[in-house]
């Protein structure tokens, strides 16, 4: 019976990942951080490389972080995770709803919607909501 | 869908902790199911029925909303 409920649980990578995630958060920033310091001129490319480098690496950070497991993984947690991917689903169609408007009425105050944009808030909105919860219970 | 898991617990002087190490959940689920916060599945109820030796019926009773 164990390892049929298992079969049903959702594919979460081991605990230690959550520690691996935010070591990436942290040195995402560190090239940025670097060479902001050192007052090194960057060309255009350079810098579109180090903002892509630095984004996609928090947001690989982040997904670590909120696909990993937790000390103790049971139904709760599972009903937990569901019920904030349906918050985080919700979350992705206003979004990408909304900044348009948001966009048009106040002269462009948030920029090009792009698909990092949304992918990070949703992995934002998922761990928020998923630790809300938890502190709840 | 209310229950007397307190009451049971009570009888055998058992903690929340101790609960859930015995059916593989976490003090936090035991914790949530006590204070109605959250239905248990019929494989975690019958479960916790075994620990008390009693049926699943004897514990969770459902309510007039349920």
């Amino acid at each position: 019976m164990e390892s049929k409920r298992r079969k049903k649980e959702p594919v979460l990578l081991p605990i230690y990942f959550k520690k691996v995630g935010l070591v990436i958060m942290i040195l995402a920033f560190v090239p940025a951080i670097i060479v902001k310091s050192m007052n090194v001129e960057l060309m255009q490319t350079q810098k579109e490389l180090f903002r892509v480098f630095t984004l996609n690496a928090f947001i690989l950070g982040l997904l670590l972080v909120a696909s990993s497991r937790d000390k103790v993984e049971d139904e709760m947690t599972v009903a937990i995770r569901l019920k904030s991917m349906s918050w985080t689903f919700t979350w992705a169609v206003l979004y990408v709803i909304i900044v348009p408007f948001i966009d048009l009425l106040f002269k462009d105050p948030i920029g090009e919607l792009t698909g990092q944009q949304v992918v990070m808030s949703m992995l934002f909105v998922y761990l928020i909501m998923y630790y809300l919860q938890k502190l709840g219970r | 869908m209310k229950n007397t898991l307190k009451v049971e617990r009570a009888k055998l002087d058992m903690t929340q902790q101790q609960l859930a190490d015995k059916v593989g959940v976490s003090r936090q689920t035991i914790n949530s199911i006590e204070a109605k916060r959250y239905v248990p599945s019929t494989v975690l109820a019958i479960k916790i029925s075994d620990v008390f030796n009693t049926t699943v019926n004897e514990i969770f009773k459902l309510e007039k909303d349920d």
